[in-house]
């Protein structure tokens, strides 16, 4: 079963050209994001003012910003920003929502009742309102962006997982595990959890790029990380005050921005056909 | 047949989605404004919070658009100096009363006088506001009175619990006809005649304010062109490609110093720029409650590890000196004596070594997010302090929440302005061992017992010379003591099209010049 | 039909306590006080003890919280601290901006939506096909702060073809409108695309095929109409995402809409008006996606059977 899955998905991506770029840049901006996690020199940008605004040159590849900092090293700050806070807030989704997910859908009755009350309210929320709230409440920070993200997060997760335990739950082999006098726990991880990781990786890949975009929309309403980091929504919000005088300052972040996002768009979107080829749907939902 | 009723759903849901788009895109459709020669337009940073002269607090734009439409006691001329507006004159009765006799004749745009009446109900609104009605912001700078009151018919006497020299200047508040005071929701005040100033607020939303002449105006000359309009644009890139566009003609203090520099440089023909130093003073406070910041020795090295200099020159394009007081240059009490902090970060290092703190010293410095330049500002200093042996984070908090925090002393070190200080007592407002909040501004709790003395015998002093050298006493004390690191003046900085004429800048921003201003188109247009 | 509406009534009640009660909440923990913000910080004690209480914030906070939802219930949303208006009042206008935008930006995203979910689904799997499937994902992955300021560079800075800012003309609608609907568009060709398709499968568009109808005629007239039913509700939805979209769009092109509304509370600390604005759209979003819901409950005859 696992087998056939790997190999059907090996097939798909050798024959999408547009994944294995993807992949590849994906790999990039990772490889680019750890460098100043690992290597503190890197992340500390010196601020050189008589350098300020100084278009692309040999010596400053990506140019000088406002502040005198070199754009190259900006983004790679940037990216770290991205990577943490998108892990980070994925992970505490995942870790929130799967279980949710799985006592409503598996547990039913009271609990079933109850957690599905709170996503139906959670939901109500217009995406990004909620986390823009909360941000303009309790103020800036890379802790409060991944607080502020997941809060919302972890509904998707848990709605999907809730859907799939309940199909599950009715299943033959489950029926058999619970007649055989497994726990609950056991039959919910060991028996159900395996068949539903495939819908759950599609989800997780869409809603990588989700949070990145909306960490850098944050940063760019004022919202986001403070001062002390560096988001892509942050420079793309100061580079928007020389749009008219320097509109290359705009130029990078952009791409790095949507680089990252179009690559995890286009491997959520080739998962999703590898496990499930029907579904012809587009990007993040 | 049975997919019928879709087909009507999905066309009625559509029709009205159309209908409105249809209303939507005709709504509000006016001709962009031709640039004629009777209207000047300025840009703004942010809407106006109120127009009632009632409920107008902090918010400077709602200030200078009171005075504007609303004619107040008295004002200040360019240089900062009070000048009598509504008043014809001023008497000092004792060292805390005055008496107060109004200019006759003086017109509402209803065509009313406007009398002791009316200057006494919108007084007496904001010192006791109406129940249910919304407090003036400010309230509290007449809580020392004790008497607001009509006198020989047609004069106002004031009496204050103690005596405060600067009282006076709070007589700034618009004045509204007594009928408004009585019967005016907060904030219905437009559109129903009640001004008295030079312009008449018509047109009013978040992206525009129309202000159209006042034709009964008769404190002085009538304005010389028919229409000023605001224009509220909050982006600061989209503000300055507006005045590019020639959609905007005037600017002041809300474009940034790059935005300057490039106009100054490039376009000289096109604008002219005006700067004049006002009496605004951004410093890098430091609390005292800190141990670390309590040793002088740390004090000395953030005070030579910031470059202030470079900070200027490039980062705000100044090519002034930096700080060294309170005072700028310009101003009587300016002491020439004391030195500038050069910038130097070996001394620094080699100050934090002296200290005996181990290193890195973690700090926190703060700053307000209203400020965008500030912020950057701190960031470069960040960057300065970083390289010899601080680890600085920089943390923005939202205006208040930063004003709560530094008043508490939740703080290592900030950065904030002082504004709008007109006597040297101010230091003693500032640095005073009794002046910790909430009783005044020291909010660094710095004490120090000479000074305290100094600030004594200044207050009681009243020869401006003697009063000079107490100061310049009391400043030197300071430098040496570094419980400030005073970074810049600050500027009022105007960039005005060069087809208007007479426009002035004024020492605290107001926009009274617009009054003699005018615009002469040239051919092209 | 009429118990489930009644059902679906119940729970839009309950749902709009739980997002009132998170909101009501929020606003009670933020740190620093609204007083020191509208009165200024130096202001004596006394006016922001008499200020704080004004408002009813030296209440009890269980006080406070059914105070709040009374006068939730009579429509009272508050009163701005600064001017003492009701908050109702200042959102309305701002609302009718941010409706005028986005239905203008929701009519651009589904003629384009259309268009190009009708070009894929006649070339099926074909290169046009996959080019716009690659496209369509392209645009979903750049964000409205990456396409608007771009749209701004080009045609309003170096080209001048379109205002800059503001909402008095048609052409200041055309940027904005671009910028908030273009994910919108992209997403939603791709689900007309495959409801096309799928449609396409079906025996009666066989049958018509075979009646020697031309494929265009096919495509338009029959399949159409029944693919719309599942764009109808990805469309729906995405309405209610639009007005959230609003808030980054409106703060590009300076637009006086619901969404800079929020952003200026914010600096000003109008909890009152954060609050209002929160609730406004979240209402909006839950009864866009009611009435989608009902509207394919009512139409579809395979959900009503269930």
């Amino acid at each position: 079963m696992k087998f056939y899955f790997a190999k059907k998905f090996f097939q798909t991506f050798k024959s999408d050209k547009v994944s294995v770029v993807s992949f590849f840049i994906l790999l990039f901006w990772i490889l680019i994001a750890i460098v100043p996690i690992v290597f503190r020199k890197f992340s500390i940008i010196p601020i050189e003012l008589q350098n300020r605004l100084t278009d692309p040159s040999l010596n400053y590849w990506f140019g000088v910003d406002g502040n005198g900092q070199s754009v190259g090293l900006l983004i790679m700050n940037g990216a770290s920003t991205s990577l943490i806070v998108s892990l980070f807030t994925v992970g505490m989704s995942l870790l929130v929502g799967i279980p949710m997910g799985a006592c409503a859908g598996f547990l039913g009755g009271k609990v079933d009742i109850f957690i599905s009350r709170i996503i139906d309210i959670l939901l109500a929320f217009p995406p990004l309102i909620l986390p823009i709230a909360i941000m303009a409440f309790f103020g800036g920070g890379l802790l409060n962006v991944v607080i502020a993200l997941s809060l919302t997060g972890w509904v998707s997760y848990a709605r999907l997982i809730r859907g799939q335990f309940l199909i599950y739950k009715e299943r033959e082999f489950i029926v058999a595990a619970h007649s055989l006098g497994a726990t609950n726990f056991r039959i919910m991880f060991k028996h159900i959890f395996p068949n539903i990781i495939s819908p759950l990786a599609v989800q997780a890949t869409f809603s990588l790029a989700g949070v990145i975009i909306s960490e850098a929309g944050l940063s760019f309403l004022g919202l986001g990380v403070s001062q002390n980091h560096v988001s892509w929504g942050g420079l793309l919000n100061s580079a928007k005050d020389y749009l008219t005088t320097n509109a290359t300052l705009a130029f990078f972040p952009s791409l790095a921005l949507f680089s990252v996002v179009a690559s995890l768009n286009f491997i959520g979107e080739s998962l999703r056909l590898s496990f499930d080829p029907k579904s012809l749907g587009a990007g993040r939902v | 047949m049975k997919k019928r009723p879709l087909s009507y759903a999905v066309l009625a849901v559509f029709v009205c989605i159309f209908a409105f788009y249809i209303y939507s895109i005709t709504k509000n459709e006016k001709s962009i404004h031709s640039n004629t020669h009777d209207k000047i337009y300025l840009g703004f940073e942010s809407k106006v919070s109120t127009f009632d002269p009632r409920i107008i607090g902090l918010d400077p734009n709602s200030q200078y658009i009171e005075e504007l439409r609303f004619l107040p006691l008295i004002s200040f001329d360019e240089g900062g100096n009070i000048k009598n507006m509504l008043a014809q004159s001023i008497m000092p009765k004792s060292n805390k009363s005055w008496q107060i006799k109004l200019k006759k004749g003086i017109l509402f745009a209803s065509g009313e006088e406007i009398t002791t009446d009316d200057v006494l109900a919108t007084y007496q609104a904001i010192m006791n506001p109406a129940f249910g009605f919304p407090v003036s912001p400010r309230r509290g700078a007449f809580k020392n009175v004790t008497k607001f009151e009509k006198i020989n018919g047609d004069e106002i006497y004031i009496e204050l619990k103690e005596p405060d020299a600067s009282f006076i200047n709070n007589l700034v508040i618009g004045i509204l006809p007594q009928v408004a005071v009585s019967k005016a929701l907060p904030n219905d005040v437009n559109d129903k005649n009640y001004e008295s100033g030079p312009f008449i607020l018509k047109k009013w939303s978040d992206t525009e304010l129309a202000l159209f002449k006042n034709e009964k105006y008769n404190l002085t000359s009538q304005a010389k062109v028919t229409e000023v309009n605001f224009k509220i644009i909050p982006d600061a890139g989209t503000r300055y490609a507006a005045l590019i566009k020639g959609d905007i003609d005037i600017i002041q203090n809300s474009l940034d110093p790059d935005k300057i520099n490039t106009i100054e440089k490039e376009m000289p023909k096109k604008y002219h720029v005006y700067k004049q130093t006002k009496l605004a003073t951004t410093y890098l406070g430091i609390n005292f409650r800190d141990p670390k910041l309590k040793n002088l020795k740390v004090r000395q090295a953030l005070a030579s590890a910031i470059d202030i200099k470079s900070i200027l020159q490039y980062r705000l394009h100044s090519d002034e000196d930096p700080a060294t007081s309170m005072f700028p240059q310009e101003n009587f009490y300016f002491d020439k004596d004391i030195p500038q902090v050069p910038y130097n970060p070996e001394k620094a290092r080699q100050d934090l070594k002296e200290s005996g703190i181990p290193l890195p010293i973690s700090l926190s410095l703060k700053v307000s997010s209203s400020n965008k330049s500030t912020l950057e500002v701190a960031k470069a200093i960040a960057g300065n302090l970083a390289a010899v042996g601080f680890t600085p984070k920089v943390e923005t908090l939202e205006n208040s929440i930063f004003q709560e925090q530094i008043r508490r002393g939740i703080s290592q070190v900030w950065i904030a302005p002082w504004t709008g200080f007109k006597d040297p007592d101010h230091l003693r407002f500032v640095f005073a061992s009794d002046m910790v909040p909430p009783n005044g501004g020291n909010r660094g709790a710095y004490s120090n017992a000479d000074l305290d003395k100094l600030f004594q015998q200044g207050r009681e002093e009243l020869v401006s010379a003697k009063r000079k050298e107490i100061y310049d006493k009391a400043q030197q004390i300071i430098a040496a003591e570094v419980p400030y690191i005073f970074l810049w003046h600050g500027k009022n900085l105007a960039v005005v099209s060069s087809s208007i004429e007479g426009f002035k800048l004024y020492a605290d921003g107001r926009y009274w010049s617009l009054i003699d201003a005018s615009k002469k188109l040239s051919t092209k247009d | 039909m009429f118990s489930t509406l009644l059902k679906r009534f119940i729970q839009l009640i309950f749902v709009l306590w739980g997002i009132s009660t998170i909101v009501f909440f929020m606003e009670r923990f933020i740190p620093g006080s609204p007083a020191d913000s509208i009165l200024g910080v130096d202001a004596p004690d006394v006016d922001k003890i008499a200020w704080l209480a004004r408002y009813g914030f030296d209440k009890p906070l269980y006080e406070q919280y059914i105070l709040f939802l009374k006068n939730l219930v009579e429509g009272d949303l508050g009163k701005s601290y600064a001017t003492a208006a009701n908050v109702t009042e200042i959102i309305l206008p701002r609302l009718m901006e941010t409706l005028r935008l986005a239905s203008v930006a929701f009519i651009f995203s589904v003629l384009l939506a259309t268009f190009f979910g009708l070009l894929s689904a006649a070339n099926n799997g074909k290169s046009i096909d996959k080019l716009t499937a690659i496209f369509s994902l392209l645009a979903i992955s750049a964000p409205s702060f990456i396409i608007g300021p771009i749209l701004m560079w080009l045609f309003s800075v170096k080209l001048n073809v379109f205002p800059l800012m503001g909402n008095l003309s048609v052409s200041s609608f055309v940027l904005p409108s671009i910028t908030l609907g273009s994910s919108l568009a992209a997403f939603s060709s791709r689900m007309i695309r495959s409801g096309l398709v799928d449609v396409l499968g079906e025996d009666y568009i066989r049958t018509a095929k075979s009646k020697g109808l031309s494929n265009s005629a096919v495509l338009i007239h029959h399949a159409l109409r029944n693919a719309f039913l599942p764009a109808l509700t990805v469309l729906g939805m995405q309405l209610g995402v639009l007005l959230s979209g609003t808030i980054i769009t409106e703060q590009i092109f300076n637009w006086p809409g619901l969404g800079s509304l929020v952003l200026e509370a914010v600096q000003q600390r109008e909890y009152n008006i954060i609050s209002g604005c929160v609730m406004i759209m979240a209402v909006i979003y839950v009864l866009c996606n009611l009435a989608v819901d009902i509207l394919y409950r009512i139409f579809d005859p395979r959900v009503r059977a269930t």
